[in-house]
């Protein structure tokens, strides 16, 4: 085997791994965002056929029907979004606690990041604000 | 028509009644672990025993990541999706069960006991009381996984899990605390 | 016999003696099944059974089957009435929801325990009576000085939780409290608790006092341990009973009562309950450290380091960290019991002044005052303790505080008296009585809350005088007074006036002399817990007088007894409002029927405006009748 055809193979190597792996990366980060951040269901990779009707009325309805969706579609992502934004916050503070700790961080600051930390737990995961609603609503 | 409107009614104020009374629960058991926290910083000082790390920041990670599998059980039954609902309930108990793991096989079976001085008694009475309450935890996400599972819960009216998902925060917004007091705060000590 | 055995009082104490069997033959089989060896180990065993014991008897009782159906999604429609099939008065006896039925409950469970620390005091009273030993061992004796402590407490907790559960409902017009079966729950844990203490001092006794010091309370006999769970029992009770009132009181009043229109009761079982709620968690988990440490060898008190602590490097545990725990709860404690009987007070003298309570606004917030300063002044328990110097100026100086908002509720007294048209039946004599009593336990307070006089006078019978005036004070009398006040409403009968006053009498007579003896002998040096004494300390006639007043004091008890009983079943009907008092209990009929009111109330004046033309406090609409 001459060293071109090894330098070929090579450079088709890192090509393939670096693209596959790059579009494999992709589609699984697309899924688990779609998981994590999404309504919570997986992806429709096929999409559905869609029927678009002809006639003038049923046009306006189909088009108030799909507005109706989108915008639920667009409140249930909102929601599981909202949960998954703080956990990713919450985590990085964690992570930053512990970092700070080795750099070196007074048992003050450790206090400051929990209290972040417990207020946005009581905040966003507790709902402390619904204690004083009048009883309306979950 | 007007007795379920009714009923409506009853289920508002009992449920007004249930979030004060649940949140005053958690104000009585803050002053719980603050009496803990005060024991840990009056008998540590500024110190504290070699613990491992690592272990420590997992099972933050893992309850950390409880809370959030509770939140969306808690979002999934508000958006009237019963299966993410249910399963994230069980997410949340395997979850529960690895923190419990984590914290009672590997951090009590480390070299510290319960009687070695200052160090083995907070130790343990701090991992202890916490754990004591994740087990409730586990428990009453149990129950709500149990009578989720047939049907008693709808999107309106859903109390219990709402009480099971704060109580679950609830623990979780202890270990905020627990965890850099363990683990980080002063100086450890060999 | 059939009957007998549905009760669910008997079903619960069957089931705490199962519980307890249980608890001890599960610690056996498990040493069995280790290979340990004795298998037997007293304080393992008795604590593990004392535990399932309490668990046993609330399921026994039936506090947990509606909780129990909840976690399997079945439905409990709330019951009103005497279990299905059995007569009315088992309702007493069981798990009953309503809130008048567990106040009563809570009452008289309350005299039957001040009953059983009463009558210790009456024994440990005689054994003072002359120099030396007479009747008893020093371990019986520190056991029953130690329970006499813990089983008032007790006691006074039950008549305060009585005193609540009834009135705070009916006060502001709600159809009950806002968790009936979590009151239930509160209302029976109590009994195991009870019971659990005084087992405790059957099997080994303790001596450390109720304060539960250690290192004294890590090597006290058996009874140690069962005392701190009954204590640590009696606390759920506190903070379910507080939760309660507190959610009751701020969602269920009606919409036209704010704050300031509140009965002046209900504030003050507000601010009992903010400490109950809050403080009662620190002496529970000092409760179970002392069990722990006891049981595991976890050393949060004990300053020595074993082999393997030092290897650690580890700091050693101390003793005077559980006083802090202990008494962020105890001092607090005193105000839990005392506001509510200084709640009574003030309900009470606008009704016998017919004149409008002086400063509402004042008396209500200095409730909210005191309960607040509360948590701010545990340590001066503790200037002895050796605790770091720099920390007893401002806990003195806190201490010295709470005369204000105690004073402001002297002069709100004064000034509501002050040309009042007054009358003096059995109530309003027991209101004066409390006034007069925590007068000077207000004043014997001070001397002991300064640390140069501290210095000499902790730990002797000066503060044994001190805290009796303040028990007495804000709440033996006021308690009686609430009891002969409401009598009619409850029982729907009129007590005997002249036993009541006969009662009274000797009781204030018996309190002063009692009272002043305790500090007279403290002044010349007499210790407190001490079973002995020195004659040359020149202070036996006054432990005689001291007794003798005891003695005075037990008996008029057991003549109110006989008052209560006796009028309860065969007295003349009462009228319906015999005090001519404004509060809304007092417009329904007595006793008060199953639904108290038939709508909510309408508050349309301020609530004290006695002697005012044409004010009205509450309009209602009445249950079922014309008139």
């Amino acid at each position: 085997m001459t060293t071109s055809t090894m330098y070929l193979l090579a450079t088709a190597a890192v090509l393939v791994l670096t693209v596959g792996g790059g579009v494999g990366l992709a589609v699984l980060f697309h899924l688990g965002s779609q998981l994590v951040l999404g309504d919570g269901r997986l992806p429709r990779l096929v999409p559905q056929r869609v029927i678009v009707p002809t006639e003038p009325m049923a046009v306006l309805r189909w088009r108030r029907e799909q507005d109706e969706e989108r915008m639920a579609v667009a409140r249930r992502v909102a929601a599981y979004r909202s949960g998954a934004t703080v956990l990713i916050v919450l985590a990085a503070l964690t992570g930053f606690e512990y970092v700070m700790n080795l750099v070196g961080i007074s048992v003050f600051g450790l206090f400051v990041i929990a209290l972040v930390k417990a207020a946005i737990i009581v905040h966003y995961f507790m709902h402390v604000a619904t204690v004083f609603a009048a009883g309306d609503g979950h | 028509m007007s007795g379920s409107t009714a009923v409506h009614g009853e289920y508002r104020a009992a449920l007004r009644n249930n979030r004060l009374g649940l949140w005053l629960f958690f104000l009585s058991e803050s002053f719980l672990f603050i009496g803990i926290l005060v024991t840990r910083f009056y008998l540590w000082g500024n110190t504290r025993p070699e613990l491992n790390q690592l272990n420590g920041l997992l099972v933050t990670i893992v309850l950390l990541l409880s809370s959030f599998t509770m939140n969306r059980a808690e979002t999934a039954l508000v958006q009237n999706d019963r299966k993410t609902f249910l399963n994230s309930l069980l997410v949340t108990v395997v979850l529960g069960l690895l923190f419990l793991a984590g914290v009672i096989v590997f951090e009590w079976g480390g070299h510290i006991r319960p009687s070695d001085g200052a160090y083995g008694a907070v130790l343990f009475g701090m991992t202890g009381m916490h754990a004591l309450h994740v087990v409730s935890g586990i428990v009453f996400i149990l129950i709500v996984w149990n009578n989720g599972r047939r049907g008693l819960y709808s999107s309106e009216q859903h109390w219990g899990v709402e009480a099971c998902a704060i109580w679950w925060h609830y623990v979780d917004l202890v270990w905020v605390f627990f965890y850099p007091a363990l683990y980080l705060m002063g100086q450890a000590i060999r | 016999m059939r009957t007998f055995f549905k009760l669910g009082f008997v079903r619960g104490l069957l089931g705490q003696v199962l519980g307890t069997l249980l608890g001890m033959g599960l610690v056996t089989g498990m040493r069995a099944a280790f290979g340990y060896s004795p298998l037997w180990l007293a304080e393992p065993a008795w604590v593990i059974g004392g535990l399932l014991g309490t668990v046993g008897f609330m399921v026994g009782v039936g506090a947990l089957t509606d909780w129990a159906k909840w976690a399997g999604g079945l439905a409990t429609p709330m019951h009103h009435g005497a279990p299905a099939g059995q007569p009315e008065w088992t309702r007493y006896f069981a798990v009953d929801l309503s809130h008048k039925v567990i106040g009563v409950q809570y009452t008289v469970w309350g005299i039957f325990v001040l009953l059983v620390g009463g009558l210790l005091a009456g024994l440990f009273r005689v054994e003072l009576l002359q120099p030396g030993m007479q009747y008893f061992t020093t371990d019986r004796y520190n056991t029953m000085i130690s329970a006499h402590g813990i089983i008032m407490i007790a006691a006074i907790l039950l008549g305060v939780g009585g005193m609540i559960n009834y009135l705070v409902p009916l006060m502001i017009g709600a159809s009950d409290m806002a968790f009936p079966r979590l009151n239930a729950f509160g209302f029976w844990i109590n009994v195991p608790a009870s019971l659990l203490l005084i087992t405790a001092m059957f099997v080994g006794g303790w001596d450390t006092g109720w304060t539960a010091y250690p290192p004294n309370s890590l090597r006290t006999a058996l009874g140690g341990p069962l005392f701190f769970l009954g204590f640590y029992t009696i606390g759920i009770s506190s903070i379910v009973g507080g939760l309660n009132l507190l959610v009751t009181v701020f969602t269920m009043r009606p919409p036209s009562m704010n704050l300031f229109r509140m009965p002046i009761f209900v504030w003050a079982a507000v601010g009992t309950s903010i400490l109950q709620l809050l403080a009662t968690q620190l002496v529970g988990l000092a409760m179970l450290m002392l069990i722990v440490e006891r049981s595991l060898g976890m050393g949060f008190f004990t300053p020595v380091l074993n082999e393997a602590a030092k290897a650690l490097n580890s700091p050693p545990g101390d003793p005077v960290l559980f006083q802090h725990l202990f008494w962020f709860y105890s001092h607090p404690a005193v105000y839990v019991f005392v506001l509510p009987g200084l709640g009574i007070i003030s309900e009470l003298l606008p009704v016998f002044a017919r004149k409008p309570l002086f400063g509402y606004k004042w008396i209500a917030l200095s409730s909210i005052g005191i309960a607040f300063l509360g948590f701010l002044v545990w340590a001066h328990h503790m200037f002895t303790s050796g605790m770091s110097n720099y920390l007893r100026l401002p806990f003195m100086y806190a201490t010295l505080i709470i005369a204000v908002p105690t004073g402001v509720k002297f002069f709100s007294w004064l000034g509501t008296l002050w040309g009042g048209k007054l009358t003096y039946p059995t109530p309003m004599l027991f209101v004066l009585g409390a006034i007069s009593v925590f007068l000077l336990g207000g004043l014997t307070g001070p001397p002991a809350a300064t640390i140069t006089t501290d210095l000499y006078l902790h730990d002797t019978y000066w503060v044994v005088g001190h805290f009796h005036q303040t028990f007495f004070g804000g709440f033996m009398f006021p308690f009686f007074a609430a009891m002969y006040y409401w009598f009619p409403k409850v029982t729907g009968r009129k007590y005997n006036e002249a036993l009541g006053k006969l009662h009274f009498w000797l009781m204030v007579a018996g309190f002063w002399v009692m009272s002043l003896g305790q500090i007279w002998a403290g002044l010349r040096g007499m210790r407190r817990r001490i079973a002995d004494y020195d004659p040359a300390l020149g202070v036996q006639n006054i432990q005689i007088g001291i007794t003798v007043a005891a003695f005075v004091i037990a008996f008029s008890i057991l003549i109110a007894l006989y008052n209560f009983i006796v009028s309860a079943r065969s007295a003349e009907v009462a009228e319906r409002n015999p005090w001519r008092s404004r509060s809304p209990e007092w417009q329904i009929p007595s006793p008060i029927p199953e639904h108290s009111y038939a709508a909510p109330l309408a508050v349309v004046g301020e609530p004290y405006d006695y002697g005012l033309p044409g004010s009205v406090y509450v309009r209602m609409e009445l249950a079922g009748a014309g008139d």
